[in-house]
């Protein structure tokens, strides 16, 4: 469904900061598929999403969305298939909006009101408390009217998740959503992006620092390493592959919280 | 005296209307327009213009609403198509609108000298129903600009002010939504050309010059008044905003008689501007 064709990105070609990214990237992923991209910091995985979200463009290689391209497509419209959770969360959420209306924003996709009409009437209001009760994260339906830019990391990052399901979007794209929080709302935020990933069936291609998480709830695991993809396993064999030998064949240094265990 | 109050009163009014331009572009867009100036000018001359010429106010003011609307759509589309920063787009547009604003303020020179009395042909109103047309026109646009920007189309661009990557990605059209915001705004600066040119009874290539920092001090003022956290709050800040402001500067140069003489507006408006810039900044660090 969705197809990496011949990827190629370079940084600062022609001169002498010259980088290659990525260095032909080809890989496809079935709908519903959760894919988890491993690899070392400066391995391309960061690039590789910000490609498929449509933040940075490609040298040369194409990417194809149920048989159409959609390389060239502008960012607007590719918003509608892919929705980014990055490690930078202003990709996903309006800092300067609160939660119920980062939610307003979303339903406008379903349903587009008239330019006097108000974004938020009682009912969405409710329907949006529901939706974050049933999330059930840290009490986020309390937090409806706070501005977004006050909230704490994982509250966006979970928001970030909710507007991409209400959006209705094919494909979440997760990069190290949860790096740098305590392990607490680590844990939390992962649990609240397994539930999300399995109740709502949504093609996922994810690069998360957990190792156990990544191959637990991926359906394939694909290894990148200087740009190229090194490994690509789903199915039967990724059942077979364990974290430590992944991580020992292919040079992965584990995040700083697996190395003190 | 009495006339001068009332006066006072609506063009304070009129000048909270560009005091919402102002709130629009740099608080919700996040833009510096300066097309503001010459949306107050163009719109006011076309009303005097208009009026001159013997056509109906409502459609006198409803022209300088739309001339508004296409001095901040030329604005957008230089931002949007060729790519150029928001306010050299402005300073262009502005620079541009020149060359009409001395032309329609030329041809109000001859449609004056021709009707020959000049107070009477433009403003037949008396100062009370001037200042209750004022208010009917203001408070109808701040419902309007209140209903808008609680819609999607207000949230929309309060996200556009987040940054593009972010609008985009929200699936917001940004390009669009700068096209809606700058045409409103400058339709906003424009009708409160109009009612300048209405209460003063006169109009000149001049008379928007300033304009912009009139409304950025009202958004201050208001800003430091209410500190709204609100739409609701933010307009109303620029109507109390623009209110202080103005009876502040009337006061101090009170027609040449007072205090000082008109000249020293400028200084004085700077010399305020700092001393909020300062207090607010002040406030910022202490958190």
């Amino acid at each position: 469904m969705i197809r990496v064709e011949d990827l190629f990105i370079v940084f600062f070609p022609g001169s002498a900061l010259e980088r290659i990214a990525l260095r032909g990237i080809n890989f496809a992923i079935q709908k519903g598929e959760v894919v988890s991209i491993l690899g070392n910091n400066g391995s391309g995985r960061t690039t590789l999403l910000k490609f498929i979200a449509g933040h940075i463009q490609a040298n040369f290689g194409r990417l194809w969305v149920d048989k159409v391209d959609v390389t060239s497509q502008k960012l607007s419209e590719r918003s509608k298939i892919f929705s980014p959770i990055f490690y930078d969360h202003n990709t996903g959420t309006a800092g300067n909006l609160t939660i119920a209306e980062n939610l307003a924003i979303a339903t406008m996709h379903h349903q587009s009101k008239s330019i006097i009409e108000p974004a938020i009437s009682p009912e969405t209001r409710e329907m949006f408390i529901q939706q974050l009760h049933d999330l059930d994260f840290m009490g986020m339906e309390e937090l409806i009217d706070e501005k977004v830019c006050n909230l704490s990391r994982p509250y966006r990052q979970v928001l970030a998740m909710l507007i991409a399901v209400i959006k209705g979007v094919k494909v979440l794209l997760i990069d190290e959503h949860s790096t740098g929080l305590d392990k607490e709302s680590s844990i939390a935020l992962l649990e609240t992006t397994e539930k999300i990933i399995k109740s709502q069936k949504i093609t996922t291609i994810m690069a998360i620092n957990d190792p156990k998480f990544a191959l637990e709830v991926a359906d394939k695991v694909i290894v990148l390493s200087h740009g190229q993809i090194v490994l690509d396993i789903s199915g039967e064999e990724k059942k077979n592959t364990s974290v430590e030998s992944l991580f020992t064949s292919y040079n992965i240094i584990p995040p700083l919280k697996e190395m003190q265990k | 005296m009495l006339n001068c109050v009332f006066d006072i009163f609506s063009l304070a009014l009129a000048f909270s209307l560009i005091g919402l331009n102002v709130y629009l572009s740099t608080k919700i867009l996040n833009v510096v327009d300066l097309t503001c100036d010459a949306s107050v000018t163009m719109g006011g001359c076309t009303y005097g213009v208009l009026i001159l010429g013997g056509v109906n106010p409502l459609i006198a003011i409803l022209c300088a609403l739309v001339v508004g609307i296409v001095a901040g759509f030329v604005t957008s589309s230089l931002v949007t198509h060729i790519g150029i920063e928001p306010v050299f787009a402005s300073i262009i547009t502005l620079t541009a609108l020149q060359t009409f604003i001395i032309k329609l303020s030329s041809i109000g020179k001859i449609l004056l000298d021709n009707l020959g009395e000049s107070k009477s042909a433009l403003s037949m109103l008396s100062s009370v129903e001037n200042s209750i047309i004022t208010i009917i026109i203001v408070t109808v646009i701040c419902l309007i600009f209140f209903r808008i920007m609680n819609s999607e189309y207000g949230l929309a661009m309060r996200v556009y002010g987040d940054g593009k990557i972010i609008s985009e990605s929200l699936g917001i059209n940004s390009n669009q939504m700068l096209w809606v915001g700058l045409g409103l705004g400058n339709a906003l600066s424009a009708i409160a050309g109009a009612l300048i040119v209405q209460i003063s009874g006169k109009f000149c290539a001049t008379m928007g010059n300033g304009s912009l920092v009139f409304g950025l001090a009202a958004v201050i003022i208001g800003d430091k008044i209410i500190s709204p956290k609100t739409i609701r709050g933010s307009i109303l800040g620029c109507l109390a905003g623009a209110f202080v402001y103005k009876i502040l500067i009337d006061t101090i140069t009170w027609g040449n008689s007072g205090v000082l003489g008109s000249e020293y507006n400028s200084i004085i408006t700077a010399i305020m501007l700092i001393f909020l810039m300062a207090s607010i900044r002040e406030k910022d660090r202490r958190g």
